[in-house]
């Protein structure tokens, strides 16, 4: 019995002490995940370069967005490391060109987009985020074209992103078509991170829709679009000016169409 | 004939009731259980990181487990004796030798087996159906280890567990860095490039077992291919066993 | 018919055998004694065709014990009870007997037979690893006659075993005599081995004191006595 007491005091001791260790310790690693040269990894790693891709892809991912850090700035310089390593895996392209141009890394995007076109195995992501790049962030409706008809002829994609790539071009309002993408996104997309951004998107484009069809009700109302959002709180018709989930102010012009103040 | 299966089924059941190995056996079982959960950390990509793990995983563990049985296999016997019981029965060396190569091969191919059984029920639970590839890749796998097993034997005839281990860490290193150096040695002058083209046909080329990132991409070998890497195996064993036979018959005990 | 003739082995700058002549006859029991490191295994090592001579030949009825069909009818106890550790007894005796010819075909029973004779029949279904020295000396003596074989060399067979041991060990190379059987066994315990040997064989650092029958060695004196005296006799010389 005695014996018994004395070993699970010390593995309760044991516990204990680790969990405060923990709690004392800042949540997520000082350290940045690895970054490697491709090179050295293959001499080490005994022909298992899939696996030393994966490995690298996995550090990469649960680290590189630690909140506090910048590690997120060398993005592509580990997304390079990983696909070099099995040029292959075609997920790590596809995250880079959805994330890259969000950090300002437009170009990074674009060029790790094409390479993973012509390196990786069949994903419909590639090209159909490379499309989205392109129309959201380049405005480049032709290069965004050329990569939706790649992305529509691309085996497993679902019926959903084959629709609105079918539809690229023909919905006329570009707002429209872009909170459709992001739904797709959201909807396709495996990853928090990803789905998580999408979702922002969607709520801000909605957002917006809802103050033209309020400042329209104004209009209905008084005759004439509001000068300023406030008035649709005070005429009544909103209770409140929603908050833009990325943190921007909106603002209406004489024609009733809200867009974001940029200073 | 019949003498060699005697000796390989005595040395199969000599190594396969080694309490070590056991224990890697165990450690490498639980690895491949917990790839699943290391495949949930890949933002969706589970079945890629679980098939280029769990082959990783097999190779790597099948590996030490080799190395660990083979490397001390004759010298064991030099050491305490038991080479002298069998020597005395009217065995001749060659048998010896294949006796003991075999026994070990059937070992090692068992712990493979089993753990490519566990790798491929994780992988279909997971969604991946029969993963024939990675079948086809452990065969290979075990023309792979042919060639290991039949260097360990040669060099445990002479030397000691411990250096007949990190020879053979060397050889099997080198084996798969061999095209690198190759291509390294286009630099390099005459006589320096003929010793790395000397070294890149004699030491055994490894690469060629290697299907692994291919098959996590669904990619295949031609039959061809799979011909010549059996066919290269069978010869560079025997090479390794004959040399094996000859140090073995001038040994004095 | 056992012939070892002008045999020598040199084991780096080190003569162990020297210029080593010995003839056993069919059915007899011969006693090959000298200190340790006399030479006696290094001998029974060629006569069992686990070393070759460098120079001499031996000879186990007309042929070289190095061809492997000669020891067909050999059986060899090695000095040290080494085994594999993690077989069982009669495991390790059913190996011993496949390797031969004619003894592959044996049924369980025989072996087990083999087995009772040698005094482990006990400890058969026991791991090695868990045998006594006491059991791995039966074991290595079974495994010595699973073949039936008309010629036994035995390497220092009275090694740990306790009296009763010893007296049931004799009473067992009393009776593969009475069979017919050739016995040759090294020792260095030379206590009542006086009434084993036919004819016995004397060696010190490597050269042949004396061979021939026991009691024209002991002149009335003790074996142990003789010996010691023949042994110290060579050390004073040199």
């Amino acid at each position: 019995m005695r014996k018994f007491i004395i070993f699970s005091t010390l593995i309760l001791g044991v516990t204990v002490s680790q969990y405060f260790f923990d709690f004392t310790r800042p949540k997520y690693s000082e350290v940045p995940p690895m970054l490697l040269p491709t090179q050295t990894i293959k001499l080490a790693d005994l022909g298992l370069h899939s696996a030393a891709s994966g490995l690298m892809w996995i550090q990469t991912i649960q680290n590189i967005f630690a909140p506090g850090t910048k590690y997120y700035l060398m993005l592509s310089e580990y997304l390079k490391m990983v696909n070099d390593l099995d040029s292959r895996f075609s997920y790590p392209y596809a995250f880079g060109v959805l994330v890259l141009p969000d950090l300002k890394f437009i170009d990074e995007a674009i060029e790790i987009g094409e390479r993973g076109l012509r390196e990786a195995d069949s994903d419909w992501r590639i090209p159909y985020y490379l499309a989205t790049t392109y129309h959201i962030y380049k405005h480049d409706r032709t290069n965004a074209i050329k990569y939706f008809d790649i992305a529509i002829r691309t085996a497993n994609v679902p019926d959903s992103v084959k629709r609105i790539a079918l539809n690229y071009g023909a919905v006329s309002d570009i707002r429209q078509q872009t909170k459709q993408i992001w739904i797709s996104i959201y909807e396709t997309s495996g990853d928090e991170i990803v789905r998580e951004r999408a979702r922002l998107y969607i709520l801000h484009y909605e957002y917006i829709e809802l103050l033209e069809r309020a400042s329209n009700i104004y209009k209905q109302k008084t005759g004439d679009y509001p000068d300023s959002l406030d008035k649709l709180v005070s005429g009544r018709i909103l209770k409140e000016i929603p908050k833009d989930p990325f943190g921007f102010e909106y603002m209406i012009d004489s024609r009733g169409r809200v867009s974001i103040k940029i200073n | 004939m019949r003498r060699i299966i005697v000796i390989a089924k005595n040395t199969f059941k000599e190594t396969i009731r080694d309490r070590i190995m056991y224990g890697i056996l165990i450690f490498s079982l639980l690895f491949l259980f917990s790839v699943t959960v290391i495949g949930s950390l890949s933002l969706g990509e589970d079945l890629f990181i679980i098939r280029s793990f769990g082959l990783a995983g097999i190779y790597l563990f099948g590996l030490i487990i080799t190395l660990f049985l083979g490397a001390s296999l004759i010298y064991k016997e030099v050491e305490f004796k038991t080479i002298y019981i069998i020597l005395s029965k009217p065995i001749k060396d060659s048998e010896v030798i294949l006796g003991k190569f075999f026994g070990l091969l059937t070992s090692i191919a068992s712990t493979v087996g089993l753990m490519g059984l566990i790798y491929l029920s994780v992988v279909w639970f997971n969604g991946g159906g029969v993963d024939y590839g990675s079948i086809l890749a452990m065969i290979l796998q075990l023309f792979e280890f042919s060639i290991i097993i039949s260097i360990l034997i040669l060099l445990s005839t002479f030397s000691s567990p411990i250096a007949s281990t990190i020879y053979t860490i060397v050889i099997v290193y080198s084996g798969h860095l061999l095209t690198l150096m190759l291509n390294y040695s286009a630099n390099l002058g005459g006589f320096q490039k003929y010793i790395v083209l000397g070294a890149y046909y004699l030491f055994p080329n490894l690469e060629k077992f290697n299907i692994r990132n291919l098959v996590v991409h669904n990619l295949n070998i031609t039959q061809t291919e799979f011909i010549l890497a059996m066919g290269y195996a069978i010869i560079y064993t025997s090479l390794a066993l004959c040399l094996a036979h000859f140090v073995f018959q001038k040994k004095e005990f | 018919m056992i012939e070892i003739k002008n045999v020598s082995k040199t084991y780096g700058d080190q003569k162990a055998v020297n210029n080593l002549s010995l003839s056993i006859s069919e059915g007899s029991v011969f006693g090959f004694l000298g200190p340790n490191g006399a030479g006696k295994t290094t001998t029974i090592k060629m006569l069992t065709g686990i070393n070759s001579p460098d120079e001499g030949t031996v000879e186990i009825d007309g042929h070289s014990p190095e061809i492997s069909s000669v020891r067909e009818k050999i059986g060899f106890k090695p000095e040290e009870p080494h085994f594999y550790e993690y077989l069982t007894g009669l495991e390790f005796i059913k190996f011993a007997g496949d390797l031969f010819e004619q003894s592959y075909k044996k049924t369980e029973v025989e072996y087990l037979e083999i087995m009772k004779s040698a005094g482990i029949y006990d400890a058969r279904d026991k791991i090695i690893k868990n045998y006594s020295k006491g059991m791995r000396q039966r074991l290595g003596f079974a495994q010595a006659t699973v073949n039936n074989p008309e010629y036994i060399f035995l390497d220092e067979p009275l090694e740990g075993l306790d009296p009763i041991g010893r007296r049931e060990l004799k009473d067992m190379i009393r009776r593969l005599r009475s069979q017919g059987k050739t016995i040759f066994f090294n020792s260095h315990i030379l206590s009542d081995i006086e009434i084993l040997c036919d004819k016995i064989g004397v060696i010190h650092r490597g050269e042949l004191i004396y061979t021939g029958p026991v009691l024209e060695f002991c002149r009335g004196k003790s074996l142990e006595e003789r010996f010691i005296e023949e042994v110290e006799g060579i050390n004073n010389k040199s």
